[in-house]
């Protein structure tokens, strides 16, 4: 027996998708893969931010999902940017090897 | 008229003169150098005549509390009378050198030593106080010193320089003392105070190291080996400082001291007797001298001798007569010297002078003058003074009488070569004159007049038979003086040499000083300099080493141990910091979790 798909199914696909991609992040050690993480957890905000607005009829919660979207292309190029510099200068995109920045 | 509070412009005058010439007088022509220097002293001695009759105390203004000395000047006959010889010779001295000197360097430095001399000569005759007096005593002293020391390009000058400020300082260090202990016997030092005085136990010392201090100024034995150096200065000083005042400072303070001497006769018998020496001695040494200046210089010591017998046998009128006579002779016969000198081109020796008679007859009728009166022929100044002294010496004692007699002699016999050997005979060396100037002729005619005058003017009592003794003398010493002039015999040596004082002094004092004083000073400089130098460095090493020790241990040690105790501390904060981006992930996740849960579960929990 079904039931229809009402704003809990989308909070739940949210916070699952949440997880993974923060799983990802702190988990995965090609950095690559982290910055897709990062991309997972930005849309499980959209979805968030869109399940809100159609639950409350507030139509500025899915503006700011466009918002996102588009900070997230902005993230997508510098990231993928850094992560080339990074890998003409030490050959890897390992995220353990790059721990420069300590004392 | 000018009364004693006026008098302080006669001091103004050359002080102003002495000022501005050395302060401004290299850029002046020599004219006006002249006209400045020469018109302080005649403004003083405007003054001086203006105040001839002055008498009373003015107070200008405290000056040392601590023994109730002020700036005060005293008018009374004895300083006006000062005043008046100072000046007025000083007048004529000062035009004189305006035209001596004018051939020299240096004209305005001269003349400001002059004026400044003049000052501090005014200063010392009316100051009111012994300190006072002492202060223009110590200043007369320095412009001595700078005018004999004034040919500076001369080592002799300057040696000579050197011995005048030194032997002057002994007596100036007995002065000194003297007034000290003066001071605390009778708590004043102001003559007008001292009238009141008592014979106190003391007393007598304070006397004898006052007549110690005039001993010095005045060249007397055994402190009168600096005049005859003196000499190295310009003639116009010799006249002006060494014959005519400054020496007369000695006697001056004798006749101002009168009453503390007449209080302590002990003292006043060794002034004559001090006196009596060096007439004596003086003369002597006038007999074989063979340089005109030197002659009239040791002359000079002989004449003060007179001065400081008379003084000590307590005829202080006699004493001040002769220094009034003398002044007037003895600056004439400096000045006439300085004239045939100038005459010969610089020559001072009297073997190679003589026939100038002819040749100069006005400074030989002058000189001639001046010599009459030295030498105390009746009629003439020096005779009446001379007169004077004698008398005073044949009340008070017999041998005093006796020395007075021989040194009258001899005076008479060194007037007579000195007359004999400048312009009597065939010229030694027939050369140029140079004839001097008519003022500087006119000079020697004023003050000729004056040689003759002042013994008229002065007289007192006629002591016939004192007065044919003293012509006797004068025949004898004439006679002589004509027979011999070329004294050469071993009867002569000890005179020559200054009866061996200036070996002497020379020999104990001087060498010894050097060569004790050198080893001293050596020690002195191998102990005491190098070692505080020495010392010095070495205690900057153990400073040094101190500071490089603290600086090491103490203030390194603060700032490291300060950085291992952060280093230290921060240790576990540093483990967090891994430079895993991944593992501050997770830390910025657990810290939202708190974070977090503090918010929605905090007001629970």
């Amino acid at each position: 027996m079904l039931h229809p798909v009402g704003t809990g199914h989308y909070l739940v696909l949210s916070l699952a998708l949440l997880l993974v991609g923060i799983l990802g992040v702190l988990t995965r050690r090609n950095l690559v893969i982290v910055l897709m993480s990062v991309e997972l957890i930005l849309n499980a905000v959209n979805i968030n931010l869109i399940a809100f607005s159609k639950h409350t009829g507030n139509l500025a919660g899915q503006v700011f999902a466009i918002f996102v979207i588009t900070l997230a292309v902005a993230e997508a190029a510098v990231g993928l940017g850094l992560l080339i510099a990074l890998f003409r200068n030490r050959e890897t995109t390992s995220a353990d090897e790059v721990n420069l920045l300590r004392w | 008229m000018v009364d004693a509070g006026m008098v302080w412009l006669a001091l103004l005058f050359p002080l102003l003169g002495a000022a501005a010439l050395l302060a401004v007088g290299r850029r002046l022509p020599k004219l006006v150098i002249a006209g400045i220097a020469c018109g302080a002293v005649a403004a003083s001695f405007a003054v001086a005549v203006a105040a001839r009759e002055a008498r009373g105390e003015a107070i200008l203004g405290p000056w040392l509390p601590l023994v109730q000395a002020d700036w005060g000047l005293l008018a009374d006959p004895l300083s006006v009378r000062m005043m008046l010889i100072i000046t007025g010779i000083g007048t004529l001295i000062h035009l004189y050198a305006a035209v001596y000197m004018a051939g020299d360097g240096g004209y305005y430095r001269f003349f400001g030593y002059m004026n400044l001399f003049v000052f501090f000569m005014l200063l010392l005759v009316l100051a009111n106080n012994y300190a006072l007096l002492f202060a223009g005593w110590e200043g007369v002293g320095l412009a001595s010193y700078l005018l004999i020391g004034y040919y500076f390009d001369r080592p002799a000058a300057g040696a000579a320089a050197i011995k005048a400020f030194l032997t002057n300082r002994v007596g100036d260090a007995a002065f000194l003392l003297g007034m000290f202990l003066l001071y605390s016997l009778t708590g004043t030092l102001r003559f007008t105070a001292l009238t009141g005085t008592e014979a106190v136990p003391g007393l007598g010392l304070a006397t004898l190291l006052l007549l110690a201090g005039a001993c010095g100024k005045s060249a007397q034995f055994p402190l009168h080996v600096w005049l005859p150096d003196a000499m190295e200065g310009p003639t116009p000083v010799s006249a002006l400082i060494h014959a005519a005042t400054m020496v007369t400072a000695g006697v001056y303070l004798l006749a101002r001291s009168s009453l503390l001497f007449a209080l302590t006769p002990e003292s006043a018998l060794i002034a004559a007797w001090i006196g009596a020496m060096t007439a004596f001695l003086g003369a002597t040494v006038a007999v074989v001298q063979t340089d005109i200046k030197r002659l009239l210089a040791w002359s000079t010591v002989s004449q003060l001798g007179f001065m400081f017998m008379a003084a000590g046998a307590g005829a202080h009128q006699a004493a001040l007569f002769h220094l009034t006579t003398h002044a007037f002779f003895k600056a004439l016969l400096f000045l006439g010297a300085g004239s045939v000198i100038h005459a010969l081109h610089g020559e001072q020796d009297l073997r190679k002078m003589g026939g100038l008679a002819r040749r100069m007859p006005a400074t030989f009728f002058t000189m001639f003058v001046g010599a009459a009166a030295l030498a105390g022929v009746p009629g003439f100044a020096g005779f009446f003074s001379k007169d004077e002294i004698l008398h005073a010496l044949f009340e008070s004692s017999g041998p005093l009488f006796i020395t007075g007699l021989v040194a009258a002699i001899l005076t008479a016999l060194y007037s007579t070569r000195l007359v004999r050997m400048v312009f009597g005979g065939p010229p030694a060396e027939e050369r140029e004159l140079h004839q001097p100037p008519r003022l500087m002729t006119a000079i020697l005619a004023v003050l000729a007049g004056g040689s003759f005058v002042a013994g008229w003017a002065g007289m007192g009592r006629f002591h016939m038979a004192i007065a044919m003794a003293s012509v006797v003398c004068v025949a004898v010493g004439w006679l002589l003086g004509r027979r011999s002039l070329d004294l050469d015999g071993p009867l002569y040596e000890p005179f020559r040499r200054h009866w061996y004082i200036d070996e002497l002094y020379q020999r104990w004092i001087v060498q010894g000083l050097a060569r004790r004083g050198g080893a001293w000073l050596s020690r002195f400089d191998a102990g005491a300099v190098d070692g505080a130098v020495n010392a010095t460095g070495a205690m900057g090493r153990v400073a040094g080493a101190f500071s490089a020790w603290w600086d090491a241990a103490v203030v390194d040690g603060i700032v490291r141990n300060c950085g291992f105790l952060i280093k230290d501390l921060s240790y576990p904060v540093r483990l967090i910091q891994t430079g895993q981006v991944q593992t501050y992930g997770i830390m910025i996740l657990a810290g939202v979790i708190l974070l977090t849960s503090y918010l929605v579960f905090g007001g629970r929990l």
